[in-house]
Formats: structure tokens, C-alpha cells, sequence
């Protein structure tokens, strides 16, 4: 069924429409509002004020304007940045801390797929360098490389989303990009040529 | 970093030559392949419901769909059989005789100077009101008797209250 078709039985009343709805976008609302606040309790406390805040004006919703994923996303965009300009949060820290109910971020990280238990321990190398990495990028890099790269989001999709320029939205990504690729090799990762010059002249990257 | 997990070094170096070389679309799609080793980020199990816990919808009540099929066959039953007694009528030998204009004048006419009557006799009670509010304003509107309406009120109130006194050590005793 489509999202669109959920949120007109959600309007009529159907509780499990709106269960629905949270089942198909918790994952990656949640994980675009971690990536901008770099934290897993508070994400989870957004993430759910968004669902809350979507579904209370879900009869503003109209399909005529765009995708339910764009709006819901847009919502989620704007929870995220009113609580980080109120609070001037940018700060934290994905490291596990002293709270033992807090998921270790970098142990979620890992990748499951691959084969041997050296395969998976070196998938999960990388994904806690490419976490590490992405963490240290402006929250506007950060934000637009997971709504591209992770959400598949279109660029016009995203300058919808995020509210800036198309121009704007390219640049971020193509930045974001190069400041990664950056990290990685300066982190030892890449081809053994590329490693002795990690922040050669195609990198001039800034990390923030 | 050494690895041994081939096709994972390929993808991760192809982008960083790729990236440092290039940087063009090329660039995007191999980064694409080497982002992947980035998992999502989920929430922790239980999310829906804590969700569905604060949103708590409410239902918009709506009649049931056979509730509104119902109600149409019941207006639509008693418009034909409405339609079907007025078409009778004449079969029967029934004479309706309907009301000349004149008598509908009368009755109009009559009605409404009832109606201007049976108002007048309203507003004849709320004009005695009046006057009775009146009357007692102006005698609190006097000093003297102010004072005495004042002394009076102050009084009956001490004497509430002494007698209220007086009757709590009895309900606790008793």
C-alpha cells in the first residue's frame, strides 16, 4: 500500500495505519536525526516528537504537493534544527558513555553481511571510520550526504527538504564528499600512493 | 590499513582514486558503493509504541457505511410511500378542501396579534421586576438604611460564626 493511502486511513481513524506509517519511517528518521545530533537518547526524543508533530497536522498533508517521505522528512529536518539552534547542541558525541541502556553507536555500526568473522570485524573498521568521519563534518554536510547517500534522496528533493538552494545542496555533498575521503585516507584507508598524500591538492576539505 | 576482505579494499580505493583524481559523478557512484559499510543508525526496539503512546490518535466518528445506506433507503421509503398516498388521494373519492386565501390571511393575522399580546403580558412581569428592583435601590441608595442593611448583614454573620463555634466541640464529643 502507499504511503499516501495509509495517511488517508490514517485520517479516518485506523490505528494500525499510523502504527504503519512510524514502522516504514523510523529507521531513517531516526538515523538522519541521530547523524545531525549525534546523539542516540535525544535523536529518539526527536525522532518521536516528528512522528508526534506529523500526525497531529496529518490533514495538512496533501498529495498534490509531493511525496509523504519529503514532508514527513521536512518535519523531521525542522524538529531537528529548532532544537539544536535552541539549545546550540553540537557537542555530542556518538562514544558510548556511562549509561548502560545507551547502544554502543560504533558497535552498531558494524555490517552483518559479510562471510568470516575477520571480514566482519574489517566491515565494522570501516564503518567506524566512515561513522568517525562523518561525524566530524558540519552538521550541513552530515545532514545532506545521509539524505543522499543513505536515503536516496534526489538533490531537488533534498533542497526541499533542508530548505536551501539547489546549487547549495551539490555543493554540500560534493564537500562532504572530499572532506571524507580526506579523513579516510588521512586514517589509512585508500590506495598506498593516495595514503602518502592524504590531503593532497583534490583535498581541501574542513573538518567543523 | 591491510586487509584481506578484497572486494571491500577494492570499493574503498576505487573511490578514494576515484575522489582524488576525478571527483566527478564517476566519484559519487563509487562513494556510493564504499558508503554502504555505513549502516544505519536505528532506534532502540519498542519505538512504534512509544510513538503511538504519545501521539494517541483520535478517531474522527463517522457513521458506518451501512448506517448511511440505511438512512437513505429509509428517507428515500418514506418519500415514495408520501408519493404514492398523495397519488390515492383522488382514487379514493377523498375530497381535500384546501383553504381559501382569505382565511389564511385571518388565521396569519390573528396569529400574530396573539403573539403581540402574549409578549405584552411577558413584559409585563419583567416591568413589575423592574419597578420592585427599583424601589429597593433607592432604599439602599439611603444612607440610614444602607447602614442598617450593613449592620444587619454583619451581625447575622458574627452570629453564624459564634454558633458555628459553638457546635464544633459538640460534633467532636458526640
Amino acid at each position: 500500500m502507499l504511503d499516501e493511502q495509509l495517511v488517508v486511513e490514517a485520517l479516518s481513524g485506523s490505528q494500525s495505519a499510523y502504527r504503519e506509517l512510524v514502522r516504514r519511517f523510523e529507521r531513517p528518521i531516526f538515523n538522519l536525526v541521530a547523524r545531525m545530533v549525534r546523539d542516540h537518547t535525544l535523536a529518539e526524543d526527536l525522532a518521536q516528537d516528528s512522528f508526534v508533530k506529523a500526525f497531529s497536522r496529518l490533514d495538512s498533508y496533501r498529495s498534490e504537493q509531493g511525496k509523504f517521505s519529503n514532508w514527513l522528512f521536512k518535519i523531521a529536518h525542522n524538529t531537528a534544527i529548532d532544537h539544536l539552534r535552541k539549545s546550540n547542541l553540537e557537542t555530542y558525541s556518538l562514544d558510548k558513555g556511562d549509561d548502560p541502556e545507551e547502544p554502543d553507536f560504533h558497535a552498531l555500526l558494524a555490517d552483518h553481511e559479510a562471510d568470516t568473522p575477520l571480514e566482519v570485524a574489517e566491515r565494522a573498521d570501516l564503518g567506524r571510520a566512515l561513522g568517525e568521519a562523518v561525524e566530524r563534518l558540519r552538521r550541513e554536510y552530515r545532514e545532506v550526504i545521509v539524505l543522499r547517500h543513505q536515503e536516496g534522496f534526489a538533490y531537488e528533493e533534498i533542497a526541499e527538504i533542508t530548505k536551501l538552494p539547489l546549487g547549495t545542496v551539490k555543493t554540500y555533498i560534493h564537500r562532504a564528499r572530499k572532506e571524507l575521503a580526506a579523513h579516510l585516507l588521512a586514517a589509512g584507508w585508500g590506495p598506498a600512493e593516495a595514503r602518502r598524500n592524504p590531503l593532497g591538492n583534490a583535498f581541501v576539505g574542513r573538518a567543523g | 590499513m591491510m586487509m584481506t576482505n578484497r572486494k571491500l579494499q577494492k570499493d574503498i580505493e576505487r573511490w578514494l582514486t576515484i575522489e582524488v583524481e576525478a571527483g566527478t559523478d564517476e566519484a559519487e557512484m563509487a562513494f556510493e558503493v564504499a558508503f554502504a559499510a555505513l549502516p544505519r543508525l536505528e532506534p532502540r526496539a519498542g519505538f512504534a509504541e512509544r510513538v503511538m503512546y504519545a501521539f494517541q490518535p483520535t478517531p474522527v466518528v463517522r457513521p458506518s457505511e451501512w448506517l448511511r445506506w440505511g438512512w437513505k433507503a429509509a428517507t428515500g421509503g418514506a418519500l415514495a410511500l408520501v408519493a404514492i398516498a398523495l397519488g390515492l388521494v383522488p382514487l379514493a373519492g377523498i375530497t381535500v378542501e384546501l383553504p381559501s386565501a382569505g382565511a389564511i390571511v385571518d388565521t396569519t393575522t390573528g396569529g400574530v396579534s396573539w403573539l403581540a399580546g402574549w409578549l405584552a403580558n411577558g413584559l409585563e412581569v419583567w416591568s413589575f421586576l423592574v419597578r420592585i428592583g427599583n424601589a429597593i435601590g433607592l432604599a439602599i441608595a439611603t444612607p440610614q438604611i444602607g447602614a442598617a442593611l450593613m449592620a444587619t448583614a454583619l451581625i447575622g454573620a458574627a452570629a453564624l460564626f459564634e454558633l458555628n463555634r459553638l457546635l464544633v466541640p459538640e460534633r467532636r464529643t458526640a
